[in-house]
Protein backbone atom coordinates (compact mmCIF):
# COMPACT_ATOMS: atom_id res chain seq x y z
CA UNK A 1 0.00 0.00 0.00
CA UNK A 2 2.88 2.26 0.49
CA UNK A 3 4.05 2.41 -3.06
CA UNK A 4 0.87 2.64 -4.05
CA UNK A 5 0.92 5.95 -1.84
CA UNK A 6 4.23 7.15 -3.21
CA UNK A 7 2.83 6.79 -6.99
CA UNK A 8 -0.37 8.83 -5.91
CA UNK A 9 1.34 11.54 -4.72
CA UNK A 10 3.41 11.44 -7.28
CA UNK A 11 1.16 11.66 -9.53
CA UNK A 12 -0.69 14.91 -7.81
CA UNK A 13 2.32 16.36 -7.23
CA UNK A 14 3.34 16.53 -10.84
CA UNK A 15 -0.56 17.87 -12.15
CA UNK A 16 -1.11 20.45 -9.38
CA UNK A 17 2.67 22.21 -10.41
CA UNK A 18 1.59 21.63 -14.45
CA UNK A 19 -1.94 23.06 -12.73
CA UNK A 20 -0.03 25.93 -11.02
CA UNK A 21 2.97 27.01 -13.63
CA UNK A 22 0.99 26.31 -16.94
CA UNK A 23 -2.44 25.58 -17.13
CA UNK A 24 -3.85 28.77 -14.60
CA UNK A 25 -1.25 31.27 -15.75
CA UNK A 26 -2.85 30.30 -19.67
CA UNK A 27 -6.29 31.28 -18.56
CA UNK A 28 -4.81 35.35 -18.13
CA UNK A 29 -4.44 34.99 -22.43
CA UNK A 30 -7.93 34.32 -22.93
CA UNK A 31 -10.63 36.11 -24.04
CA UNK A 32 -13.56 36.38 -21.86
CA UNK A 33 -15.58 34.38 -24.32
CA UNK A 34 -12.45 31.95 -25.20
CA UNK A 35 -11.71 31.31 -21.77
CA UNK A 36 -15.70 30.40 -20.92
CA UNK A 37 -15.99 28.16 -23.44
CA UNK A 38 -12.24 26.46 -23.24
CA UNK A 39 -12.66 25.88 -19.25
CA UNK A 40 -15.93 24.12 -19.56
CA UNK A 41 -14.04 21.15 -21.62
CA UNK A 42 -10.91 21.90 -19.40
CA UNK A 43 -12.75 21.52 -15.75
CA UNK A 44 -14.54 18.24 -17.63
CA UNK A 45 -11.37 16.95 -19.06
CA UNK A 46 -9.09 17.23 -15.78
CA UNK A 47 -11.62 15.74 -14.07
CA UNK A 48 -10.90 12.38 -15.40
CA UNK A 49 -6.98 12.94 -13.85
CA UNK A 50 -7.79 15.14 -10.72
CA UNK A 51 -10.62 12.92 -9.05
CA UNK A 52 -9.32 9.72 -9.38
CA UNK A 53 -6.37 10.98 -7.67
CA UNK A 54 -7.21 13.09 -5.18
CA UNK A 55 -10.06 10.51 -3.77
CA UNK A 56 -7.76 7.31 -3.90
CA UNK A 57 -5.14 9.81 -2.43
CA UNK A 58 -7.41 10.58 0.58
CA UNK A 59 -8.86 6.85 0.31
CA UNK A 60 -5.31 5.65 1.16
CA UNK A 61 -3.73 7.95 3.36
CA UNK A 62 -7.33 7.82 5.67
CA UNK A 63 -6.46 3.64 5.47
CA UNK A 64 -3.24 4.19 6.36
CA UNK A 65 -3.67 6.65 8.99
CA UNK A 66 -6.63 4.16 10.72
CA UNK A 67 -4.51 1.24 10.83
CA UNK A 68 -0.62 2.45 10.82
CA UNK A 69 -1.53 4.91 13.28
CA UNK A 70 1.62 7.49 13.80
CA UNK A 71 2.17 11.41 13.35
CA UNK A 72 3.49 11.26 9.71
CA UNK A 73 0.44 8.88 8.89
CA UNK A 74 -1.64 11.76 10.50
CA UNK A 75 0.03 14.73 9.48
CA UNK A 76 -0.22 13.48 5.56
CA UNK A 77 -3.50 12.91 6.50
CA UNK A 78 -4.50 16.40 7.81
CA UNK A 79 -2.74 18.31 5.09
CA UNK A 80 -4.71 16.18 2.18
CA UNK A 81 -7.87 17.19 4.06
CA UNK A 82 -6.60 21.01 4.29
CA UNK A 83 -5.94 20.45 0.65
CA UNK A 84 -9.94 18.95 -0.06
CA UNK A 85 -11.32 21.97 2.05
CA UNK A 86 -9.31 24.57 -0.59
CA UNK A 87 -10.70 22.92 -3.26
CA UNK A 88 -14.28 22.88 -2.57
CA UNK A 89 -14.17 25.88 -0.36
CA UNK A 90 -11.96 28.16 -2.21
CA UNK A 91 -11.05 26.54 -6.16
CA UNK A 92 -14.88 25.38 -6.86
CA UNK A 93 -16.40 28.91 -6.52
CA UNK A 94 -13.54 30.42 -8.14
CA UNK A 95 -14.42 27.85 -11.16
CA UNK A 96 -18.22 28.48 -10.87
CA UNK A 97 -17.28 32.12 -11.34
CA UNK A 98 -15.71 31.34 -14.47
CA UNK A 99 -18.59 29.24 -15.46
CA UNK A 100 -20.77 31.99 -15.07
CA UNK A 101 -18.35 34.40 -17.15
CA UNK A 102 -18.22 36.91 -14.39
CA UNK A 103 -14.84 39.01 -13.46
CA UNK A 104 -12.70 36.29 -15.48
CA UNK A 105 -9.69 38.13 -15.33
CA UNK A 106 -10.13 38.65 -11.75
CA UNK A 107 -10.63 35.47 -11.08
CA UNK A 108 -8.25 33.74 -12.98
CA UNK A 109 -5.60 35.76 -11.06
CA UNK A 110 -7.19 34.69 -7.82
CA UNK A 111 -7.16 30.93 -8.89
CA UNK A 112 -3.01 31.36 -9.71
CA UNK A 113 -2.45 32.77 -6.28
CA UNK A 114 -4.86 30.48 -4.16
CA UNK A 115 -3.16 28.08 -5.90
CA UNK A 116 0.10 28.19 -4.61
CA UNK A 117 -1.03 27.17 -1.78
CA UNK A 118 -2.38 23.57 -3.33
CA UNK A 119 0.66 23.18 -4.40
CA UNK A 120 2.86 23.81 -1.00
CA UNK A 121 0.38 21.16 0.34
CA UNK A 122 0.35 18.42 -2.03
CA UNK A 123 4.32 18.89 -2.31
CA UNK A 124 4.74 18.52 1.66
CA UNK A 125 2.47 15.15 1.52
CA UNK A 126 4.72 13.25 -1.66
CA UNK A 127 8.03 14.75 0.25
CA UNK A 128 7.03 13.71 3.62
CA UNK A 129 5.84 10.14 1.80
CA UNK A 130 9.11 10.05 -0.19
CA UNK A 131 10.69 10.72 3.28
CA UNK A 132 8.76 7.53 4.47
CA UNK A 133 9.52 5.57 1.87
CA UNK A 134 13.73 5.97 1.71
CA UNK B 1 -27.74 30.16 3.47
CA UNK B 2 -23.95 31.21 2.48
CA UNK B 3 -23.80 29.60 -0.75
CA UNK B 4 -20.50 27.56 -2.53
CA UNK B 5 -20.87 27.73 -6.82
CA UNK B 6 -24.38 27.91 -6.27
CA UNK B 7 -24.84 25.52 -4.13
CA UNK B 8 -25.64 25.22 -0.16
CA UNK B 9 -22.96 24.18 1.95
CA UNK B 10 -24.75 21.46 3.05
CA UNK B 11 -24.83 20.26 0.11
CA UNK B 12 -21.51 20.47 -1.01
CA UNK B 13 -20.42 18.57 2.62
CA UNK B 14 -23.06 15.69 1.60
CA UNK B 15 -21.72 15.39 -2.28
CA UNK B 16 -18.12 15.41 -0.61
CA UNK B 17 -19.13 12.92 2.07
CA UNK B 18 -21.19 10.69 -0.47
CA UNK B 19 -17.54 9.71 -2.71
CA UNK B 20 -15.57 9.32 0.12
CA UNK B 21 -18.35 6.99 1.92
CA UNK B 22 -18.22 4.97 -1.25
CA UNK B 23 -14.50 4.96 -1.74
CA UNK B 24 -13.64 3.32 1.98
CA UNK B 25 -16.91 1.03 1.72
CA UNK B 26 -15.23 -0.01 -1.37
CA UNK B 27 -11.55 -0.55 0.04
CA UNK B 28 -13.24 -2.32 3.02
CA UNK B 29 -14.40 -4.74 0.41
CA UNK B 30 -11.03 -6.01 0.10
CA UNK B 31 -9.08 -5.07 3.79
CA UNK B 32 -12.01 -7.15 5.16
CA UNK B 33 -13.70 -9.92 2.61
CA UNK B 34 -14.29 -12.16 5.84
CA UNK B 35 -16.45 -9.33 6.72
CA UNK B 36 -18.66 -9.37 3.88
CA UNK B 37 -19.22 -12.96 2.77
CA UNK B 38 -21.43 -14.09 5.41
CA UNK B 39 -23.70 -11.13 4.18
CA UNK B 40 -24.06 -12.44 0.95
CA UNK B 41 -27.46 -14.82 0.86
CA UNK B 42 -26.14 -18.57 0.46
CA UNK B 43 -28.05 -19.06 -2.72
CA UNK B 44 -25.93 -16.74 -4.57
CA UNK B 45 -22.98 -18.63 -6.03
CA UNK B 46 -19.28 -16.99 -5.92
CA UNK B 47 -18.75 -14.73 -3.23
CA UNK B 48 -15.51 -13.72 -3.46
CA UNK B 49 -16.54 -12.08 -6.67
CA UNK B 50 -19.54 -10.77 -5.83
CA UNK B 51 -17.28 -9.22 -3.01
CA UNK B 52 -14.82 -8.39 -4.78
CA UNK B 53 -17.01 -6.73 -8.03
CA UNK B 54 -18.83 -4.61 -5.02
CA UNK B 55 -15.39 -3.01 -3.98
CA UNK B 56 -14.48 -2.38 -7.48
CA UNK B 57 -17.82 -1.07 -7.74
CA UNK B 58 -17.84 0.92 -5.03
CA UNK B 59 -14.52 2.55 -4.97
CA UNK B 60 -15.06 3.38 -9.12
CA UNK B 61 -18.70 4.98 -8.81
CA UNK B 62 -17.18 7.20 -5.57
CA UNK B 63 -14.32 8.25 -8.24
CA UNK B 64 -17.13 8.74 -11.02
CA UNK B 65 -19.45 10.94 -9.51
CA UNK B 66 -16.36 13.24 -8.75
CA UNK B 67 -16.18 13.10 -12.85
CA UNK B 68 -18.58 16.19 -14.32
CA UNK B 69 -18.31 14.04 -17.65
CA UNK B 70 -19.73 10.67 -16.06
CA UNK B 71 -21.42 11.98 -12.87
CA UNK B 72 -24.87 11.52 -13.85
CA UNK B 73 -24.22 8.03 -15.27
CA UNK B 74 -22.19 7.37 -12.38
CA UNK B 75 -25.39 8.51 -10.42
CA UNK B 76 -27.67 5.52 -12.17
CA UNK B 77 -25.17 2.66 -11.61
CA UNK B 78 -24.97 3.75 -7.93
CA UNK B 79 -28.58 3.27 -7.55
CA UNK B 80 -28.64 -0.08 -9.60
CA UNK B 81 -25.98 -1.06 -7.47
CA UNK B 82 -27.69 -0.05 -3.78
CA UNK B 83 -30.91 -1.87 -5.09
CA UNK B 84 -29.06 -5.09 -6.09
CA UNK B 85 -27.53 -4.97 -2.21
CA UNK B 86 -31.33 -5.08 -1.12
CA UNK B 87 -31.41 -8.97 -1.28
CA UNK B 88 -28.23 -9.17 1.48
CA UNK B 89 -30.60 -6.71 3.44
CA UNK B 90 -33.26 -9.10 3.28
CA UNK B 91 -30.74 -12.01 4.00
CA UNK B 92 -29.46 -10.14 7.11
CA UNK B 93 -33.54 -9.51 8.29
CA UNK B 94 -33.78 -13.38 7.69
CA UNK B 95 -30.93 -14.06 9.69
CA UNK B 96 -32.36 -12.23 12.83
CA UNK B 97 -29.87 -9.03 12.06
CA UNK B 98 -26.81 -11.73 13.50
CA UNK B 99 -23.88 -13.05 12.34
CA UNK B 100 -21.81 -15.47 14.24
CA UNK B 101 -18.56 -13.94 15.16
CA UNK B 102 -19.82 -10.65 12.73
CA UNK B 103 -22.33 -8.24 12.70
CA UNK B 104 -24.50 -8.49 15.39
CA UNK B 105 -27.81 -5.92 15.39
CA UNK B 106 -30.85 -5.74 17.00
CA UNK B 107 -33.48 -7.58 14.27
CA UNK B 108 -35.02 -4.34 14.20
CA UNK B 109 -32.31 -1.73 13.44
CA UNK B 110 -31.82 -4.10 10.46
CA UNK B 111 -35.25 -3.55 9.27
CA UNK B 112 -34.68 0.21 9.51
CA UNK B 113 -31.95 0.14 6.64
CA UNK B 114 -33.86 -1.76 4.94
CA UNK B 115 -37.13 0.62 5.18
CA UNK B 116 -35.81 3.45 5.94
CA UNK B 117 -32.23 3.92 5.37
CA UNK B 118 -31.42 2.62 2.48
CA UNK B 119 -34.33 4.41 0.46
CA UNK B 120 -32.92 7.61 2.09
CA UNK B 121 -29.10 6.58 0.74
CA UNK B 122 -30.58 6.14 -2.60
CA UNK B 123 -32.52 9.39 -2.71
CA UNK B 124 -29.15 11.18 -1.49
CA UNK B 125 -27.67 9.90 -4.28
CA UNK B 126 -30.30 10.78 -6.78
CA UNK B 127 -30.56 14.06 -5.22
CA UNK B 128 -27.06 15.21 -6.88
CA UNK B 129 -28.09 13.99 -11.08
CA UNK B 130 -28.00 17.45 -11.93
CA UNK B 131 -25.15 18.34 -9.15
CA UNK B 132 -22.55 20.80 -10.92
CA UNK B 133 -19.17 21.44 -9.47
CA UNK B 134 -15.34 21.82 -11.13
CA UNK B 135 -11.91 21.83 -9.45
Amino acid sequence: MESIRLMLDFGVVILIWIVQLVIYPSFLHFSIDGLKVWHRSYAKNISYLVAPLMLTQLGIHASLGYYQPGLLNHLTLLLILLNWGLTFGWAVPLHARIENGTEINYVSTKLVSMNKYRTFLWTLVFLITLFQSI
Amino acid sequence: MKKLAGHSILKVVGFIVLAIFFLLAGINHFRDPEFYFPLIPHYLPYPELINTTAGIAEIGLGIGILIPGIRKIAIYLIIVMLIAFIPSHIYFIQLDGCIQEGLCVPVWLAWVRLIIIHPLLILWVWSYRNFNVYY
